[in-house]
């Protein structure tokens, strides 16, 4: 198992709620994940999606995670991720990123999904229409930054 | 101009009955035009049926790979997205059947991180994303590199697919 880089713990550190527009955001996909060169829609989850903050770390940290040993990284920046469908005039679905550190991966973060100002917890809560635009937002965003394979980290 | 006085009986393809070895040679430029013709024709009935042939094999696999989606379980993309449930493939199996009957063969198949199967044809920039939830309904967008995308709600009838696939193929060629 990989060693984790020390800035990744979170060492009793609480979340930071403030976050810059162009702050990025980083995100692991496996390699069948990839469509040609970008990440798939059937890849994006929401809601509640997982990212790594750029201000807390770096995009190679998400491999000494197990679970994305291999994998490769993409990222987008957090004027990607706020969004928000208007209905009739009012805001009704709204996306915004929330810092959830972790003990061992403190610059962890998910995009939170709301109608009006309920937070949405499962997908089958959400219009179809509205979270297929949004990832396909997110899919267009999304840049690779690191391939899979490309990164190895140490034992 | 030569005249076609069925030869021997031969290859029976529709209208067409005509065995090119029964015409011999020394029927001049005439017999080997009409050679040519037979031959030519012969291919082309050949080639439409290897094509009708490679298609029902690559049929057979994008189905086979949509069944095999049903063995997954929840998390398999090591995160928390359930595994797609017998209703959701049944949609997907329906809809691949139409796309590759209308030319329109996904580029893609791939269990959907919401739950469901996704199933998307790419042409250059342009996709068509089908996604068929656990629940068995279906819900598409077209899009590119760009746009917001344009969404579409597919009912699982022949008629309805059919509508849907036009509207899929006049976007992706247009």
């Amino acid at each position: 198992m990989a060693s984790l880089p020390a800035g990744m713990k979170a060492h009793k550190r609480g979340p930071v709620d403030d976050f810059d527009e162009d702050e990025p955001l980083y995100r692991a996909f496996r390699e069948q994940d990839l469509d040609g060169d970008k990440v798939s829609i059937d890849a994006i989850e929401l809601p509640d999606m997982s990212v790594n903050r750029g201000r807390f770390g770096q995009p190679y940290w998400l491999l000494h995670l197990g679970i994305w040993e291999g994998c490769g990284v993409a990222a987008f920046e957090v004027r990607d991720a706020r969004y928000s469908f208007p209905h009739l005039g009012v805001i009704h679905y709204r996306f915004d990123v929330v810092h959830t550190p972790t003990q061992d991966n403190y610059p962890h973060s998910e995009i939170y999904a709301y109608e009006g100002e309920r937070h949405i917890k499962t997908p089958e809560r959400m219009d179809p229409t509205v979270h297929l635009r949004y990832r396909n937002r997110l899919r267009q965003r999304l840049r690779v930054v690191i391939r899979p394979g490309e990164y190895t980290a140490p034992e | 101009m030569a005249t076609l006085t069925a030869p021997t009986p031969g290859i029976h393809r529709g209208l067409l009955t005509i065995d090119p070895d029964s015409f011999p040679k020394s029927q001049g430029s005439d017999g080997q035009q009409i050679q040519q013709i037979a031959v030519a024709a012969e291919d082309h009935w050949k080639g439409r049926k290897g094509e009708t042939q490679a298609k029902k094999i690559h049929l057979s696999a994008l189905l086979e790979k949509v069944e095999g989606f049903g063995n997954l379980q929840a998390g398999w993309n090591g995160r928390r997205s359930p595994a797609p449930t017998p209703q959701a493939i049944e949609a997907a199996r329906f809809l691949i059947r139409r796309m590759v009957e209308q030319d329109l063969d996904p580029t893609r198949l791939a269990p959907s991180a919401v739950g469901g199967v996704g199933v998307t044809r790419r042409v250059d920039d342009r996709i068509a994303y089908v996604e068929c939830y656990n629940d068995g309904s279906v819900h598409a967008i077209f899009s590119d590199d760009k746009s917001e995308g344009e969404t579409h709600r597919v009912r699982l009838d022949r008629t309805s697919v059919m509508h849907f696939l036009g509207l899929m193929g006049a976007y992706l060629n247009g």
